[in-house]
């Protein structure tokens, strides 16, 4: 055998050995991978039917997601349309907030004013109340006042009664006694008697002024003496002249009152002093 | 080698080659065994 044959055979034999060995690897370490293949080829197919599911789920879920959009987005345009409508109304609002500040500052004003006023009033209430209470007072005592001056009108009324009857009774008594004077030829008019009956009062006058009468008639005097002196027609009062540096006082005569006035009378010469002449400037008196 | 058988019709003493080519043939059937029962796994199915 030659030298090339035998490197020829040893050269098969590494190969046939390699083959064996590549051949055996292959056998021991080669798994089934079309098994594997079919394993994830069913797994695929579950996993596209649960991924359709679940595809079809989403587009289900979408579907509703964008119904809930639209109905959403019809609730936002609802509710842009409401905030706008609600922004008016703030807006408004505001304004009217601001009408009612300024109304409610006026309004305070007038409350400041109207209390000041009220205390005012009050304290006015209080002195009026005071003066009332015054006048009420003023009032009592009044009311007392009119009631006892009511009870002296019932006694005067009283008294005038009983007057009254008591003049009349006297009117009849002096009918009578006028009868009776008439009867006997006696003047009834008091004048004519009461000079006589009662005296003339302590007065002293002076002479106003004389009128000597005429042949038939009688000297006049008029005297500062009158009815508020107490004279009456009747009395007799002395005329005199005081004394004056050396002479000494004289009597010049008595006269009778004939007219009198409040503050004047007259009075008639009824006695004569000798040499007495009456002038004016005279005393006169009820008394010597 | 033919040639030789016709020359003397005396076979010569197998020698340590043809050892080694049995040993040669043994590993090749026994790896075309080992491909062949790889390919019972598939079904004999290449694609």
């Amino acid at each position: 055998m030659s030298f090339l044959g035998k490197l020829l055979i040893a050269f098969q034999l590494v190969l046939s050995i390699v083959f064996l060995a590549f051949a055996g690897a292959v056998f021991s370490t080669q798994q089934n991978w079309k098994t594997l293949a079919e394993t994830n080829e069913k797994n695929l197919k579950t996993e596209q039917a649960a991924h359709q599911n679940d595809l079809q789920a989403d587009q289900l879920a979408k579907a509703n997601l964008q119904q809930e959009l639209k109905n959403e987005l019809m609730n936002a345009s609802v509710a842009a349309g409401s905030a706008k409508l609600l922004e008016d109304d703030v807006t408004s609002l505001k304004k009217e907030l601001v009408a009612a500040r300024t109304e409610r500052d006026s309004q305070r004003t007038l409350a400041q004013v109207a209390t000041e006023e009220a205390r005012q009033r009050r304290d006015e209430a209080l002195q009026q109340r005071a003066v009332n209470n015054d006048l009420h007072k003023l009032l009592t005592e009044k009311n007392d006042k009119v009631k006892a001056l009511e009870d002296i009108v019932f006694n005067k009324s009283v008294e005038e009664k009983s007057l009254t009857d008591k003049h009349s009774k006297l009117l009849q008594e002096s009918a009578i006694y006028k009868k009776i004077l008439a009867a006997n030829g006696l003047s009834a008019d008091p004048k004519s008697v009461v000079g006589l009956q009662a005296p003339p009062p302590t007065v002293q006058g002076e002479v106003l002024e004389t009128k000597r009468g005429g042949r038939a008639g009688s000297d006049l005097v008029e005297i500062s003496l009158g009815l508020d002196d107490g004279l009456v027609e009747g009395h007799k009062l002395s005329v005199y002249r005081p004394a004056a540096g050396d002479r000494a006082a004289s009597y010049l005569g008595e006269i009778r009152i004939v007219y009198v006035t409040p503050d004047r009378s007259v009075g008639v010469v009824v006695a004569r002093a000798k040499n007495g002449i009456i002038a004016k400037g005279d005393n006169v008196t009820s008394k010597l | 080698m033919s040639r030789r058988s016709s020359d003397g019709g005396n076979a010569p003493p197998p020698d340590v080659y043809v050892g080694l080519l049995f040993i040669s043939v043994a590993a090749l059937v026994m790896g075309i065994i080992l491909l062949i029962l790889e390919l019972n796994r598939y079904q004999w199915t290449m694609g």
